[in-house]
């Protein structure tokens, strides 16, 4: 085709001008967010997620500010007034001592809350220093670490939790213990991976060039850059945690009482099962309600954090 | 004596499909305020030498033989995180007398922190926000365009032809002895360029090892050459001996 053919493929009015106020339509771009900006947008995306964001919340200032200006105590009895049914007086009833049954669920709350996050706290900083170390430094010093981690693996939960109760009895640091002692495991063997494939970025080395420490490449920037997974999994704890301690007080070698955690107050209820059955509704339905929310939060956090899964 | 001598260094990598020798006896020397150019096909172990130098092997890559000798000091490349329990000898070294700029500029930022904090770590006894100023004042240096967006800006959002700069000044920042650039010009327009080059060059008696697949640049700035091919230092020549096809025709062997 010749330059001439070419000229009268186009005629002159092929094109247009924009109109002023069309220019600038491709400038104007998104306001650049930081990477938690940015997650807490994906993740307020998701309803459910939020829904349960908001009663963890609730639940937690609930269990801290009610037993501080409620009339009620967990253990204070009332004779007089055993089993009764949900009134102005007694929201949720009172149980065979007649104590208030909204108000032991709120105690157990503490329980089961701050047993389930420091827990997981407690989980996060021995996995994430074991885990960081292992994948960090690699070698013998690895393989040393990562066999005791193994070991500890392959005995059963159980065994470790009958055997710190028998020796330090049923109370809150024992059953905090046992929880801990095993759960790490699972979290280190992740952040090592983690820790293990991020060392092979380019910015590990350009700091490392720089003449950055060790601990600085691999607190600030590795374990940084692999929180996401870190934090999922951390999540995930918090509900796996109360449940265990929900477990062990029912069965009665965790929480004794007359301490209310909700796994002592089902066990109680169960003698009451056929007369009074609401008193066992209370706390299953406080079980399951807080271990549904954070489950939901874990989830959401997991769509949020990793790219891979959002939903545009 | 020599500022940085190569002796005899062998490297392999332990792959699914057997080893593969990345460097086979590789042997170089530099003098102090010398300018070498180290060029060579794709692969042939470049970025491998350079990173050894540094004092660093990737994942599953293993050193057999040979070490790295810097003003007497003598090392042996290691994995990164090996060396935090065994010796390193090149850590008062690193960063202070030797710079090294990466060839993936992109990278060789943390993507989740903002270049001024990233900047700001080299002023490390400083306050908080004394090393912030320091870090801005530090990108007008370079010359970025609009120092302060991209101090705000993750690694992701700003061109690699800034991060260029920003990675070339970082390495010369400490006033190093020695300095390894690997295709540093790649992602800068000839302006920048000649800008970094004066940078450089500001810096008398600095020696610099430089990884170029331009011959003009090389047969320009440095004056000798290294060829390297599959893994072996190839030839070493003046670049006064040598005309740019020349090395054309030598790169495409």
């Amino acid at each position: 085709m010749s330059e001439a053919e070419v000229k009268m493929v186009l005629p002159e009015n092929a094109f247009e001008k924009l109109p002023e106020d069309e220019k600038n339509n491709e400038f104007i771009a998104m306001k650049s967010r930081s990477y938690f900006q940015d997650v807490w947008f994906q993740y307020k995306k998701n309803k459910l997620a939020m829904v349960s964001l908001v009663f963890i919340i609730i639940m937690v200032l609930m269990a801290i500010f009610v037993p501080m200006f409620s009339r009620y105590s967990y253990e204070a009895q009332d004779l007089a007034n055993p089993n009764a049914m949900p009134s102005m007086a007694h929201w949720f009833g009172t149980d065979k001592f007649g104590r208030d049954i909204f108000i032991r669920i709120m105690y157990g709350a503490r329980i089961s809350l701050s047993v389930g996050f420091a827990a997981a706290a407690i989980n996060l900083v021995i996995g994430i220093v074991w885990g960081g170390m292992c994948g960090y430094i690699g070698g013998r010093f690895d393989m040393i670490l990562m066999r005791i981690v193994d070991i500890i693996y392959s005995v059963p939960t159980l065994l470790y939790v009958i055997l710190i109760m028998l020796i330090f009895g049923s109370n809150m640091f024992s059953v905090l213990l046992a929880i801990c002692i095993s759960s790490w495991v699972g979290l280190a063997r992740q952040v090592r991976a983690q820790v293990m494939s991020q060392k092979e970025q380019e910015y590990a080395l350009a700091a490392k060039v720089l003449g950055a420490s060790d601990m600085r490449i691999l607190f600030r920037h590795l374990v940084k850059n692999s929180i996401g997974p870190i934090i999922v999994n951390t999540t995930l704890m918090v509900p796996s945690a109360i449940f265990t301690e929900a477990f062990l007080s029912f069965v009665g070698i965790g929480i004794s009482i007359p301490m209310a955690s909700w796994g002592t107050m089902a066990n109680e209820a169960k003698n009451m099962l056929f007369s009074a059955p609401l008193q066992m509704v209370w706390p299953v339905s406080a079980i399951c309600l807080t271990m549904l929310a954070l489950n939901f939060i874990g989830d959401g956090l997991n769509q949020a954090l990793d790219p891979k899964k959002r939903s545009r | 004596m020599a500022l940085l001598s190569v002796d005899q260094l062998s490297i392999h990598a332990e792959k699914e499909e057997g080893d593969i020798r990345l460097l086979k006896s590789v042997s170089l020397e530099m003098e102090k305020g010398e300018w070498t150019a180290l060029m060579g096909p794709s692969g042939c172990g470049k970025t491998t030498l350079a990173n050894a130098i540094m004092g660093f092997l990737k994942a599953d890559t293993f050193c057999d033989y040979g070490t790295v000798t810097f003003d007497g000091i003598v090392n042996v490349p290691k994995q990164l995180g090996l060396d935090f329990l065994e010796n390193d000898s090149f850590a008062d070294v690193r960063g202070k007398r030797m710079a090294y700029v990466m060839q993936n500029v992109r990278e060789a930022f943390d993507p989740t922190e903002k270049i001024g904090a990233q900047i700001a770590e080299l002023y490390e006894e400083d306050g908080f926000f004394e090393k912030r100023k320091k870090a801005i004042a530090f990108l007008e240096k370079a010359q970025v365009k609009d120092p302060k967006k991209i101090s705000r800006s993750s690694p992701l959002e700003v061109s690699p032809g800034e991060l260029q700069k920003v990675m070339i000044m970082t390495a010369l920042e400490k006033d190093p002895e020695l300095v390894i650039l690997d295709e540093p010009f790649s992602a800068l327009d000839p302006l920048s360029k000649e800008q970094m080059i004066a940078e450089l060059q500001k810096h008398e008696g600095m020696s610099v090892l430089l990884i170029t697949h331009e011959p003009q640049t090389a047969k320009r700035l440095c004056q000798s050459i290294l060829f390297m091919d599959e893994g072996t230092v190839s030839e070493k020549r003046k670049t006064a001996d040598l005309s740019v096809e020349d090395m054309i025709s030598r790169m495409e062997i």
